[in-house]
């Protein structure tokens, strides 16, 4: 006797498509997430290594590396205010008025001067606004230029060296005694974390680790 | 049910309330109505009527859809953002760091001492100055709010002529052949208006102009009535005089409508002053009493140990019975039959005081007529308080005439030119002048101001003025000390100064506004040392030492009492009575969104005026709130809803003046209606036989009143003195239940400092300063009426306004309430997100980016004290703060954030950086809340709660220390000062009813 149309709708294999679908939309789902995450953290967001169209194409490496200036010389309010602040046009015709008097890549400097009118440099650091990163806090507390802005004596044009994400931002907060040096050190370029104590230093600065991750450190 | 509410009811459910006393919010909760326990149910009711223009499923499709783009657009590159540093940078200045300049400003005409806040050159924030000897460290919504005036973009920008842009070169030719004229007639024709800015080198440079054009008239434009206390003055001594109280070490305190503690010249110091005497009693000194007659319900009345409801013109019957029973020979007339039982008990009591105190004050009201000024000041120097607490001093500015004066002038054209100095006649001349119609047929007439105002816009000539805080200048407080103005930013607009308009006229020709004042001084300080040292310290200090204030003596006439004029007959019907708004004062606040929103202390109404009236009257009238009525004065009317205000006096209407302007600005024009409508220029303050008339229509009030409610046990806690002497911990109640689990949870709090806030509602007198202050420091949007009206106020401390009582004479208390900080927070067990947590410091933090704004903490807060940005306030067209205003170290949070009172988390955290950098400890004091700084009494302490000698663990440790639902455990770090009240011991248990005297009778 012929038998008649099975009433099932799914047929044996289905149950193996469902486990092979399963799978699919795991493997998606998880790689959809990863490829978030990447993205997120990839340069092309954070605009690490990124270099920007300035008015004058400033280089430390020229002035830090070659002629030995020190990070406060113009960046003077860095560790008494929240900006470190850049250097104001007279700052630049300091030695300028004296050197390389006729150079045409400083004219938009001396236009700036006989003009009264700023530079207008583009933010090559840019957290976000709810952000309030304070330089005084960071640099009175054993925290060295270098450890967020990378060895600027080796960069011609400024870039950003490291992502300042949240995460990088707490990786230091919950333990910042790796990247702490002493205050004579602090504008230091090439430093040697690992030759110092970090403890003594920690408890030089005086810093309570535990307020470190507390929401208002960084957001208000 | 209907809406209106009847005395039965009221009275019923107050006899049903059991032991101890009950304190209401509003009738509706009184009465027990519908309508009021859905905001408590739920905290935002009628939620759903926001959906009214319902939006099909295809609509939503569509607005996802586009918002999917164009957010997929917008976040395809980040902002580029600049950095723009000086060309060459100003001595001192650090990019970053604020800077502090002390200044003055003009608060409705007389100086406060304010120090000012600025960063890379731009104000941001205004605190008291505390070496100014008028205003003491102390401040106001009006000076915190004048920020917002600063920036605001309505203000004039140009010199106008004829309503179109023009310059002052033009002014200037147009002036010339006027001046020349002017100086052969020695001014025939002319005539000044001058607002009411008290500044002694503008009053030399008018003294300069009347010299020179001797034929010109002065008119003198009288905003608050101040005219009519000289007037009294003039009556009792035979000369003008300006009468300066002063309230320290006062220990009876009478008001005759004076509401000396928030609108009063010198207000400030006299809340200072006040308070002071308060917490002395709190201390265990004998405390201060504070009697208060007050025809419509202020801050000074709900701060009274006696208040006494008197419709304004049985004032005068009050003065000459009170004057009577301290000995005068006055002739009297019956007190008002209306409030005769107890104005009787108010007067015996007061004048039993009176006549044993040691510093006795009595201060009339600057709208009350000159006979009550001169009964207030007789009556102060029987008790001997000439040259003690009041002291009297010639007047500052040129004699004047009043307003109806140059209507008459101009109707009879002996006056040609007229010229305004920062005066808006047209908006805010009395009624039945009908100045606009004369104003008109003035040939010439040129307005100086900050804004194109109503008068401006009838003007032929417009200079705008500039800013206080883009001027230099000086100013006179109340008491005559002198404050210099320094400028804080480079003029934002083509304004001119005072003194430069003024020498303009006088000279024909610009001259630079710092010149012009340092000439003056120049000229005029006698100084031992050089010009230039003084100038420095004068500058550093806001306040020009040298400039004391000459007082002198004088002795009451021998026959004051007889040239009294003849009380006036009792009155038929209903008193109309105009009073000065609570925050936007005459009008010349309207275009400020801060002061428009913010809540009448009494009314707790936002944005607009209403007929208030009487519970017992509006019950007769069959009115309710929101009810719009015709008021009608002759042959003038208005329209206007009413609210009905508890404690007003019952054969009266009252109506503020300073809304209905036409020509404000974006935020003030068509507020509320303008009361100067139906104002008569020979009674300007109250007027009687005012008709009302429901027109059947209704309005809804934009009140907060009932906004954010607790329920609870006695949220608001207070004592007679006598009661607290002997059970000093009275606000105590037994600790909560203990927890089965470790506390407080969720962790144990070791870092140091733990921070906490004690309110001290003994001292505080609910002025509103402090609300104003968190506004201007935290970024505090403006939301407007409707928004107002669904409970989406923004204000991160709120003031609660308690009745207690009877509602036709009720006593009133205030409690500010910000977040309250728990320990055991309930809102952040409830967050999805965790964007509320707490720091290690104890703050209740709240972390904007990380707000999905599912607004579970704000229902899960016992206190209300979370606010959710519905819109996006803080860009909306019309009513955001200009960006310039706002506070940099405060993020300005977006639509569908939650957000609430931090604690000022930034200054907590910027001086702990700055003691980090100087290696100093944070010492107590080194934090102070934008709220405790501005508070004119002084009502709020913060600090190290860990600490047990900070200032503010010695407030908490008094036994008044309580905190509010505690039953819950939520463990609060801000926690109140129970308040206490001074009752007169012939007036048994503070009851001011003439019914409850009887039995009540003092032994001696």
């Amino acid at each position: 006797m012929k038998s008649r149309p099975s009433a099932q709708v799914f047929r044996p294999r289905s149950n193996a498509l469902v486990v092979v679908f399963g799978a699919f939309m795991v493997v998606v789902v998880a790689g959809t997430a990863t490829a978030v995450i990447l993205y997120a953290n990839s340069a092309f967001v954070t605009g690490v290594g990124e270099t920007l169209q300035q008015p004058v194409p400033f280089s430390h490496q020229h002035h830090v590396a070659e002629l030995g200036i020190d990070c406060r010389y113009c960046h003077a309010d860095v560790d008494r205010s929240a900006v470190a602040g850049l250097p104001p046009t007279s700052t630049c015709m300091s030695c300028h008025s004296q050197l390389w008097t006729n150079a045409q890549m400083l004219e938009p400097v001396r236009k700036s001067l006989e003009r009264d009118e700023p530079l207008r440099w583009n933010r090559v650091h840019d957290l976000a606004d709810y952000v309030y990163f304070n330089h005084a806090a960071h640099v009175n507390n054993g925290v060295g230029c270098e450890s967020c802005h990378g060895r600027v004596d080796r960069m011609p044009l400024a870039r950003q060296v490291q992502p300042l994400t949240m995460s990088w931002c707490l990786d230091c907060h919950r333990n910042p005694g790796p990247n702490l040096r002493p205050e004579q050190a602090i504008t230091a370029m090439g430093f040697d974390a690992a030759a110092v104590d970090s403890h003594a230093l920690l408890e030089r600065y005086g810093i309570q680790v535990d307020r470190l991750s507390d929401c208002s450190v960084c957001h208000r | 049910m209907s809406r209106v509410l009847s005395l039965e009811e009221l009275q019923a459910s107050l006899a049903v309330s059991g032991s101890g006393p009950r304190y209401w919010r509003s009738l509706d909760e009184l009465a027990g109505r519908e309508g009021f326990g859905e905001l408590l149910r739920e905290e935002f009711p009628r939620l759903a009527p926001l959906w009214e223009q319902s939006v099909d499923r295809r609509g939503v499709l569509k607005l996802m859809a586009a918002s999917l783009a164009l957010a997929g657009l917008g976040a395809c590159s980040r902002p580029a953002e600049e950095i723009v540093p000086y060309v060459n940078i100003p001595d001192g200045q650090t990019p970053g760091r604020a800077r502090h300049y002390a200044t003055s400003l003009f608060v409705n005409g007389h100086a406060h001492g304010v120090i000012a806040k600025t960063l890379e050159g731009r104000p941001v924030k205004l605190e008291g100055n505390p070496d100014h000897p008028a205003t003491l460290g102390a401040c106001d919504s009006w000076t915190q709010a004048a920020l917002l005036g600063l920036y605001d973009p309505d203000r004039s920008r140009t010199p106008r002529f004829r309503d179109q842009v023009s310059t002052t070169g033009a002014l200037l030719d147009a002036l010339l052949p006027r001046r020349k004229h002017w100086d052969r007639t020695g001014g025939e024709g002319l005539a000044f208006v001058l607002g009411d800015r008290n500044s002694p080198s503008e009053q030399a440079r008018l003294r300069a102009l009347r010299a020179r054009w001797p034929a010109a008239r002065w008119f003198g434009h009288d905003a608050d009535g101040r005219r009519q206390a000289m007037q009294g003055a003039d009556q009792l001594f035979g000369r003008p005089l300006q009468p300066v109280h002063d309230l320290s070490d006062a220990d009876v305190i009478i008001s005759l409508d004076a509401d000396l503690l928030a609108s009063e010249p010198g207000f400030l110091a006299h809340a200072r002053h006040f308070a002071a005497g308060r917490r002395a009693g709190a201390a265990g000194a004998a405390m201060n009493r504070l009697f208060v007659a007050e025809a419509a319900p202020t801050v000074t009345g709900a701060a009274a140990d006696h208040r006494l409801a008197v419709a304004a013109d049985g004032i005068d019957a009050l003065a000459r019975s009170l004057a009577q029973a301290l000995g005068l020979e006055v002739p009297a007339t019956g007190l008002p039959a209306s409030s005769a039982g107890r104005a009787a008990g108010w007067i015996k009591a007061a004048a039993t005081d009176l006549a044993a105190a040691q510093r006795p004050v009595i201060i009339a009201g600057a709208q009350q007529s000159p006979a009550v000024h001169a009964l207030a000041l007789a009556m102060n120097a029987r008790l001997g308080a000439l040259g003690r607490s009041l002291r009297l001093r010639e007047p500052d500015g040129l004699v004047t005439e009043p307003l109806q004066n140059l209507n008459k002038a101009i109707a009879d054209q002996t006056v040609d030119s007229l010229i305004l100095l920062d005066a808006n006649p047209v908006y805010d001349a009395p009624g039945d002048l009908n100045f606009s119609e004369t104003f008109r047929t003035v040939p010439f007439r040129l307005h100086w101001g900050p804004y194109v105002d109503e008068t401006a816009r009838l003007c032929h000539w417009h200079v705008p003025a500039t800013h206080d805080l883009e001027s230099w200048g000086d100013a006179c407080a109340h008491d005559g000390s002198v404050g210099l103005i320094q400028p804080l930013i480079e003029p934002m607009y083509q304004g001119r100064t005072a003194l430069q308009m003024l020498a303009l006229l006088d000279t024909g020709q610009e001259r630079e506004a710092r010149g012009l004042l340092s000439d003056y001084w120049r000229d005029t300080a006698a100084l031992s040392g050089g010009f230039d040292a003084a100038w420095q310290r004068w500058l550093t200090a806001g306040v020009v030492a040298e400039a004391r204030p000459d007082f002198v003596s004088a002795r009451p006439l021998a026959d004051w009492a007889e040239r009294l004029p003849e009380p006036a007959p009792e009155r038929d019907g209903l008193l109309l009575q105009f009073r000065l708004h609570p925050t936007v004062f005459d009008g010349r606040h309207a275009n400020n969104g801060w002061l428009q929103e913010l809540p009448a202390p009494i009314t707790k109404q936002t944005w607009g005026n209403a007929v208030q009236i009487a519970p017992a009257t509006a019950a007769r009238l069959e009115l309710a709130d929101g009810d719009v009525v015709r008021l009608s004065l002759g042959e003038r009317a208005l329209e206007s809803p009413v609210l009905i205000v508890p404690g007003h006096p019952p054969d009266a209407l009252s109506l503020t003046l300073g809304h209905g302007r036409t020509a404000a600005g974006r935020v003030g024009n068509g507020v509320g209606v303008n009361a100067a409508r139906l104002r008569r220029a020979a009674a300007p303050w109250f007027t009687g036989a005012a008709a009302i008339r429901r027109t059947g229509a209704a309005e809804p009030l934009a009140l907060t009143q009932n906004h954010h409610l607790m329920e609870g046990r006695e949220l608001i806690r207070s004592a007679d003195v006598a009661t607290y002497r002997q059970d000093p911990g009275f606000a105590q109640e037994p600790p909560p239940d203990k927890s089965l689990y470790p506390e407080p949870s969720p962790r144990a709090r070791s870092a140091l400092p733990q921070w906490g806030m004690s309110i001290d509602l003994n001292t505080c007198i609910g002025c509103n300063a402090c609300v104003t202050a968190c506004q201007a420091e935290n970024n505090i949007p403006v939301v407007g009426a409707d928004e107002v009206a669904r409970g989406h106020e923004m204000h991160w401390i709120r003031i609660d306004r308690y009745y207690e009582g009877e509602p036709d004479a009720p006593r009133m208390a205030f409690q500010p309430v910000p977040c309250m900080h728990c320990e055991n927070a309930p809102c952040e067990y409830v967050c999805p997100v965790e964007a509320t947590q707490h720091s290690s410091d104890g703050l209740n933090e709240m972390v904007y980016n990380r707000c999905v704004g599912t607004r579970y903490c704000s229902q899960n807060c016992p206190y209300k004290v979370r606010r959710f940005n519905w819109f996006d306030y803080s860009n909306q067209a019309a009513l955001a703060t200009p960006a310039a205003a706002n506070n940099p170290d405060v993020t300005v949070r977006s639509r569908g954030v939650m957000e609430k009172c931090t604690y000022c988390v930034q200054r907590i955290r910027s001086a702990e950086i700055e003691a980090d950098i100087s290696d100093l400890p944070l010492a107590d004091g080194d934090v102070v809340t934008a709220c405790q700084q501005t508070c004119p009494t002084q009502a709020i302490h913060f600090g190290d709660v860990a600490d047990p000698d900070s200032a503010v663990s010695r407030a908490k440790a008094q036994p008044r220390d309580y905190g509010l639902l505690t039953h819950l455990n939520t463990r609060p770090r801000t926690t109140y000062l129970a308040g206490l009240r001074n009752p007169a011991p012939t007036l048994a248990n503070g009851d001011d009813d003439g019914h409850s005297q009887d039995d009540s009778e003092s032994p001696a």
